[in-house]
């Protein structure tokens, strides 16, 4: 794990509806820091606030939805408090965003290229600066042929090469965060292989830090460094990669694990099932949030557990004594 | 053998001058009751294409499709209804197969009414009973899809595809738009329901844990053909053809352990090359890390290496087998 001051800091963040009695929260209470150079992971289910919080970070939330209460530190900046001026020049140039659907996220009328132009003209880049970046970043992403790519219209790539330009757009302005949401989602393995590898080595290479969220703890195993678990908006466990995967302290993290087929799975065996669904994230429910799911619940869990110590780098909001249920 | 094709082939006409597309080429499989075949590959494999064509939704340019014993003519359009009624498909995304405006039991009940399976009046409690089989309650009868989750929904057209009594389910990347946790739920019902009523599943999907889980069997595709297949534990664990392992190596393991030292993978591929006409040599080498001379000279047929696990290889098939060439 990387030291020294956080370049992005999360604190008691809390994203929702505001009205004027009684806001309803959708994130709730959220914490959470990444280091210089740190590779961060946030794991969870639809639904479960993990692309809310990323857009609560980059003030890119849908219409209705507000950051009721908490701080988001950006190299030592609250952007809640920034002016709309001065999050466009962060986002991009501070924290650029890769999302899923490389073919929604670009102009389908501008040709590729142009796009990537355009986006660093808007960080004062001149016109040919702009157009040597371009061409830069393109290449860096492993397109072999730059010219073809540049002049294409985004329906005229593949999947994988358009979030290949998505990245070379993200890095274009070197960026000291990248926050990626499930950008290999949509993509074949091997591609998917492809963007995890470009993007550890690009993060090798300049140094930023990169927060990647997904639901596929696969993934996530594979390229970050801490993982954040997040459920009904909250972050239920936060620990070291390994930590996580070798012995995860939360139920829900053990059962996520569980219901994957993995090597030792017994073939058309039994996969573990959670049963039930996750609470509205609305609901005004008490308690901890995972309760109706839970095996292990006890009385004690009608109130709410925090996020607390569990050992070395790993905590989480649960009442459990670390070790008293197994999986 | 309940299901099975001899040399499917479908080519689409190129458009605006454009090559033709041999979306599949010589593809041949066989499925027997109560088992599963699964087919993996990438996107353009073909995978998709095989799909419809043994649904019945598109016909085959040459080959032929047999269906307990008795071959298909292919050259019908529309598929005979007794046909379409034996091979159910299910697709990806509930939410989009499932019709938003019919409830749940007119959905179920329009194919009852269809292959006219049960009298009307007790289309009701068929409906039950199929919801029944998904493990779903009775009240879900009134429900639109818009007010199912991801799992219901795709409970409700499994249960649609039931209604019509098939020998053959062919599934279509079912668990892909699903949450981990309702994957294992849709995974541990079709297993059950294969048991129980005996069905042979298609299992397409590009989630390699999922298809080894459930298959018996396992069809590799790259480009429209067939460049592995086996029993599951022989493709995937000792693979023949370096696509398949490239394919393999690309799965990642939720386990540190593995992930931590990432394994000995093979060289980043580029991107799959068009499905243009077929060059004279193997449609892979251009991304094939062992490619030999001879690779650029003749394609490989698929030919049985090893008792019935077969691979479309000349560097498999050859002296040096990819086991001695491994290590490093």
């Amino acid at each position: 794990m990387s030291s020294g001051s956080p370049v992005l800091s999360i604190g008691a963040l809390e994203v929702g509806v505001r009205r004027r009695r009684g806001s309803q929260a959708i994130v709730r209470g959220v914490s959470l820091s990444v280091a210089a150079g740190e590779k961060v992971g946030i794991v969870g289910e639809s639904g479960s606030g993990k692309s809310l919080t990323m857009l609560a970070v980059l003030g890119l939330l849908p219409p209705g939805l507000d950051i009721l209460a908490g701080r988001v530190e950006f190299a030592g900046e609250d952007l809640t408090k920034a002016a709309p001026v001065r999050l466009r020049q962060i986002r991009g140039a501070g924290v650029a965003m890769v999302y899923q659907d490389p073919m929604r996220s670009l102009n389908p009328l501008l040709r590729v290229g142009y796009q990537i132009v355009e986006a660093l003209r808007a960080h004062g880049y001149d016109a040919r600066d702009a157009r040597r970046r371009t061409t830069e970043v393109l290449g860096m992403v492993g397109l072999a042929d730059v010219e073809r790519v540049s002049g294409s219209f985004p329906h005229e790539l593949s999947g994988g090469m358009l979030q290949r330009a998505m990245i070379a757009m993200a890095l274009a302005a070197s960026p000291k965060l990248l926050i990626a949401d499930e950008p290999t989602t949509a993509l074949d393995v091997t591609i998917q292989q492809q963007i995890l590898e470009l993007v550890a080595s690009l993060q090798a290479q300049t140094g930023m830090a990169v927060v990647w969220v997904s639901h596929d703890l696969g993934v996530v195993a594979q390229l970050v460094d801490r993982v954040a678990v997040m459920y009904a908006g909250r972050i239920v466990e936060l620990a070291t990669t390994r930590r996580i995967f070798q012995r995860p302290s939360h139920p829900y993290t053990a059962a996520l694990l569980g219901s994957l087929p993995r090597p030792g799975t017994q073939h058309r065996g039994t996969l573990q099932q959670i049963g039930g669904r996750p609470p509205d994230p609305a609901s005004a429910e008490q308690g901890c949030p995972f309760r109706p799911r839970c095996k292990y619940a006890t009385e004690r869990c009608a109130a709410e557990p925090v996020l607390s110590v569990r050992g070395a780098e790993q905590q989480a909001a649960c009442w459990l004594e670390p070790g008293s249920w197994s999986t | 053998m309940i299901l099975g094709t001899d040399q499917l082939s479908k080519v689409y006409r190129g458009r605006g001058g454009r090559p033709p597309v041999h979306a599949l080429s010589g593809v041949s499989i066989a499925l027997e009751a109560g088992s599963t075949l699964g087919i993996v590959g990438e996107s353009g494999c073909g995978k998709s294409t095989l799909a419809r064509l043994l649904a019945g939704l598109e016909s085959p340019t040459a080959g032929s499709i047999s269906l307990a014993g008795a071959t298909l003519d292919s050259h019908t359009s529309p598929p005979s209804r007794e046909r379409a009624r034996l091979i159910q498909l299910v697709f990806q995304d509930p939410h989009s197969s499932l019709n938003p405006r019919l409830t749940v039991e007119q959905a179920i009940g329009e194919v009852l009414r269809v292959h006219a399976l049960v009298e009307r009046r007790r289309v009701h409690d068929r409906v039950a009973e199929l919801l029944e089989m998904v493990a779903l309650p009775e009240r879900f009868v009134t429900r639109h899809p818009h007010e199912l989750s991801g799992g219901q929904a795709q409970r409700v057209a499994i249960a649609r595809a039931l209604a019509a009594q098939p020998q053959i389910l062919v599934l279509d990347e079912p668990t892909s738009a699903l949450d981990v946790s309702v994957r294992a739920e849709i995974m541990n019902l079709l297993v059950r329901l294969q048991d129980e009523l005996q069905l042979g599943y298609v299992f397409i999907s590009h989630d390699l844990a999922m298809v080894r889980h459930i298959s018996d069997e396992i069809v590799v595709m790259y480009l429209g053909k067939i460049v592995e297949q086996g029993p599951y534990q022989r493709v995937l664990d000792a693979p023949l053809h370096p696509y398949t392992r490239a394919l393999a190596a690309a799965v990642p393991v939720a386990d540190p352990d593995l992930a931590g030292q990432p394994p000995a993978r093979l060289p980043a591929a580029q991107a799959a090359a068009s499905t243009g006409a077929a060059e004279a040599g193997c449609q892979y080498e251009p991304r094939c890390p062992l490619a030999e001379a001879i690779c650029r000279q003749s394609e490989p047929v698929l030919r049985c290496l090893d008792g019935s696990h077969a691979a479309a290889c000349h560097v498999a098939a050859g002296p040096a087998r990819l086991t001695g060439t491994r290590g490093g």
